[in-house]
């Protein structure tokens, strides 16, 4: 056995800490921002600014993407008018479901420049001629290249457009409404949604909190407060006898899928910022117990993943995407699937599964540190929703708080009939 | 190569041997000899790594699909005494993860996890790999997942150079060749890499990689055939056939233009220089292709250049866009002027410092926080371990490269565009008749890029 050791020293432009616990420290000098918020982390040497547009792709008006092209817009926008030289950058915007997240990042001493960056996206976008028109262009072939690489974007927008009865709010329409996007709705989703007070902006990194105190009283302290846009969506709510199914063929798909989404209405409640602790343990024993009976007990499915919604409102909706192995028939996935879920808590759930389920998120929050974009993925998770945000180390508490009554509550809500919808989808050569 | 060859002669062994405890004839992947242990600088984020090298000794499609879905199922699919469930929930708890990847000669198992857990991960380990006890059905489906996406499919630049990459690497197996059962048990690797910077884990090490089984029996497969390809005397050229391979797609309003070439360089600072001109190219916001591309001629959502590093001063150079399919010959005669124009040194000396910038830090960042990185940086160096002072040339590079002399250099370091291969998914018009001069292919549906790799390669060998 022969063993040699590497040891050699690297002089890069950068140099990487270790993992720490973080705080968060709301800021009053904010002006009209909804709020705003420093997260002091040495772990890494630089800062990243987020601001956090609390309107996404839900609030999309006639015609769906209208919310896409303001990104692209106003991102562009605020480039030009700091930098004046875009190519120094990457421009890092995504425009989510309920929010869209500009984020800026850079070396501590950059945090007044990306501060800046940040602010000028709440400005009216103002692009070179013509330039502004033909972003339409590129919001079209982003959106054909993201349907084509992702076929599955497409199998939920049906399962959606049926389970909601509608092309817009949590279902939308981005593909047939391509041709119809167009400057005039993007704009004034800008004036309406990039509000100062529809707006949430997270400082985190390598900073003193004091001078982000400072920078952020002086660079956002013009903004004025303003009334928040209405949210039509929360108020649309499936029938919840609907038990739609449709069946299509294509020859996108690699895999026969079973496409589910189920809405469920927790109707004696209306915030979820008190439900996250049992949100997160209780779909994740749910989600064990899925996997269980469907991959790893059953080698007839090739792959499941499950993803779950809570919106800030306490609606919840859970998407499964079902692919199966050769021989395996669409129907009898479908029943499969079906019976698998109503029979899923018959078991009634136990201590240990509650601890495990638990400390599987403590290990998931602890990884967010290790990367710093895991890191600001984490930090804008439920500050999405209006609310503040949570770090690892709060999160944990969060999680400890949780009784066990609160995690069984939550998943037997889940579990009960409500309105689902279901695409069979047959792949075809 | 002549230490290659004569260590593998020395010390490999894969043979087929029984397992009593189960009376399961399995295939055994291990070395007789000793395996060559490093221990690597530590990453900086808390976490360990341990990779396990062991050797493939019939480069193809067929066998390295078999290899790597024999890993993933012995890692995954069961032991003696925990099921597929019970690993993947403790793997949960614990933060492990395994990562599975092959080179042409090489199959990887890299274990990480957090520090404070990493020794019980090695005993976990032990476990896995001692102990395995997989079905058929989980087999077939590792088996499925090791599958390359078909990439008109898809139309992601990563799938295609995906199957580009395995194209260059293996080989289809010949019509005769012996199809496993899927029935594998993996032993003492010929190499060990470690990151962790513990003693405890280092002996644990140790000790893990010495209970892991040798080969018993008799050397019961054809010597001839995967002794050829362990010590190289069958190695394919990493060579790229010219000319385009077109997928049409008439009811597609997006097409894909790619243009792929197989380079290998003179040395580590060629292979930078020319990395960093690629970058100016097409890589980030900062890049030629996405300020003339995306932002003046409003075509391409994502244009970009991709350079993927195979192996020791070996890489795949990639130009690719999706665009509007009627614009499609325009764009494609764009990329080809950018290129042009960088390759006779028109260069913006602030933009390829950014991009310099930007390709350090990357490393750095990939070397210090993601697992399996470095082990191949270092791979790629010690195909066949080291013994002694290690040094990685690649890395030194960063310090000493003079980024006026590659701007100098842009017509020797970037290849002539003639020489790449051009790949197009999607609608619009066929490639003009000059275009297919120099060799086409139209590849049917549902058919692997290969067909037309093969197609091509074949014209230009006649």
């Amino acid at each position: 056995m022969r063993a040699v050791v590497l040891v050699f020293s690297l002089v890069f432009l950068v140099f990487a800490g270790t993992v720490r616990a973080q705080s968060v420290i709301p800021l009053s000098e904010k002006g009209g921002l909804y709020a705003a918020y420093v997260v002091p982390s040495d772990d890494f040497d630089r800062v990243d600014v987020q601001l956090i547009v609390l309107s996404g792709a839900y609030d999309d008006p006639e015609p769906s993407g209208t919310a896409h092209l303001t990104e692209h817009l106003a991102a562009f926008s605020a480039d030009a008018t700091i930098l004046r030289k875009p190519r120094e950058r990457d421009i890092y915007a995504t425009t989510h479901n309920v929010s869209t997240v500009y984020t800026n990042s850079g070396v501590p001493s950059d945090i007044e420049m990306l501060l800046q960056l940040s602010r000028a996206v709440l400005d009216t976008p103002s692009l070179p001629a013509g330039f502004a028109e033909s972003e339409i262009d590129i919001v079209q072939r982003e959106t054909q290249l993201r349907e084509r690489q992702s076929p599955l974007r497409w199998l939920r927008r049906i399962a959606l457009q049926n389970l909601y009865g509608t092309l817009r709010g949590r279902a939308n329409n981005t593909i047939e409404d391509l041709s119809k996007l167009n400057l005039e709705k993007a704009y004034q989703f800008h004036e309406t949604h990039y509000a100062p007070s529809n707006v949430t902006l997270i400082v985190s990194g390598k900073t003193e909190p004091d001078k982000a105190e400072e920078l952020v009283a002086r660079i956002f302290g013009d903004t004025e407060p303003s009334e928040a846009p209405q949210k039509p969506w929360l108020d649309h709510k499936p029938d919840p006898e609907l038990r739609f199914v449709e069946r299509i063929r294509s020859d996108k798909l690699a895999h026969d899928t079973v496409q589910f989404a189920k809405f469920v209405d927790f109707e004696d409640r209306s915030t979820s910022i008190d439900m996250q602790g049992a949100f997160f343990i209780a779909s994740d024993i749910l989600k064990e117990r899925l996997y269980k009976a469907l991959y790893y007990q059953d080698e007839r499915v090739f792959s499941v993943d499950a993803d779950w919604f809570l919106a800030k409102n306490a609606d919840l909706e859970l998407t499964i995407d079902l692919h199966l192995m050769p021989g395996f028939s669409l129907d009898a996935a479908h029943s499969h699937l079906t019976e698998t879920l109503a029979n899923l808590l018959n078991e009634p759930i136990t201590r240990d599964e509650i601890n495990q389920a638990r400390q599987a998120q403590v290990v998931s929050a602890r990884n967010a540190t290790r990367r710093p974009v895991a890191f600001l993925s984490f930090l804008e998770n439920v500050a999405s929703d209006g609310f503040p945000p949570i770090t690892p180390s709060v999160f944990v508490e969060i999680l400890n708080d949780t009784t066990d009554q609160d995690v069984i509550d939550f998943a037997e809500k889940v579990i009960k009939p409500s309105a689902t919808s279901v695409v069979l989808a047959e792949k075809a050569e | 190569m002549q230490t290659l060859k004569g260590r593998f002669f020395a010390t490999l062994f894969v043979v087929l041997s029984l397992l009593s405890a189960q009376q399961v004839r399995a295939e055994l992947i291990a070395t007789t000899g000793d395996a060559n242990i490093a221990f690597l600088t530590p990453l900086k984020n808390g976490i360990s790594e341990l990779t396990l090298v062991w050797p493939i000794d019939r480069p193809t499609t067929e066998r390295v699909a078999a290899l790597r879905a024999g890993l993933a199922s012995v890692v995954s699919g069961g032991t003696s005494s925990r099921s597929s469930h019970k690993i993947a929930k403790y793997k949960q708890l614990k933060g492990i993860r395994h990562y599975i990847e092959t080179s042409r000669h090489n199959l990887m198992l890299t274990v990480s996890a957090p520090n404070e857990v990493f020794p019980e991960t090695l005993v976990h380990l032990e476990n896995l790999l001692l102990e395995p006890e997989y079905s058929d059905g989980w087999y077939a489906r590792e088996l499925q997942y090791t599958n390359p996406i078909k990439s008109t499919r898809t139309r992601r630049p990563e799938h295609v150079l995906n199957e580009v990459a395995k194209f260059l690497e293996y080989e289809p197996d010949e019509a005769e060749a012996e199809v496993g059962d899927g029935k594998f048990r993996f032993g003492q690797p010929i190499q060990a890499i470690l990151r962790s910077g513990d003693e405890e884990v280092e002996r644990r090490t140790l000790r893990l990689v010495n209970k892991l089984p040798r080969p018993k029996g008799k050397w019961e497969l054809p010597f001839a055939k995967w002794a050829e390809a362990l010590m190289g005397t069958n190695e394919e050229a990493f060579t790229l056939p010219t000319g385009v391979i077109h997928f049409a797609d008439p009811d597609s309003t997006e097409m894909l233009i790619l243009f792929v070439k197989a380079e290998e360089f003179a040395d580590e600072a060629d292979q930078v220089g020319t990395n960093v001109l690629v970058d100016y190219i097409g890589a980030n916001q900062g890049s030629e292709m996405f300020r003339i591309i995306r932002q003046e001629m409003r075509a391409a959502y994502d244009p970009r250049s991709d350079f993927v590093v195979m192996g020791k001063k070996k890489a795949i150079i990639s130009l690719s866009a999706t665009v509007e399919a009627v614009r499609w010959p325009e764009i494609h005669q764009k990329i080809r002027e950018i290129y042009q124009s960088v390759r006779s040194g028109k260069i913006e000396q602030e933009g390829l410092e950014l991009q310099f910038g930007q390709l350090d830090r990357t490393y750095y960042r990939d070397f210090f926080t993601e697992p399996a990185w470095g082990t191949r940086q270092y791979l790629h160096e010690y195909p066949e371990g080291a013994d002694g002072t290690i040094e990685i040339p690649l890395f030194g590079v960063f310090q000493t490269l003079l980024l006026e002399e590659t701007a100098k250099n842009s017509n020797e370091l970037l290849p002539p565009l003639d020489d790449f291969l051009l790949i197009l998914i999607g609608g619009g018009n066929s490639p003009s008749d000059t275009m297919q001069s120099k060799g086409y292919c139209s590849l049917p549906k549902s058919t692997p890029l290969r067909y037309c790799l093969d197609v091509l390669s074949n014209a230009e060998s006649l």
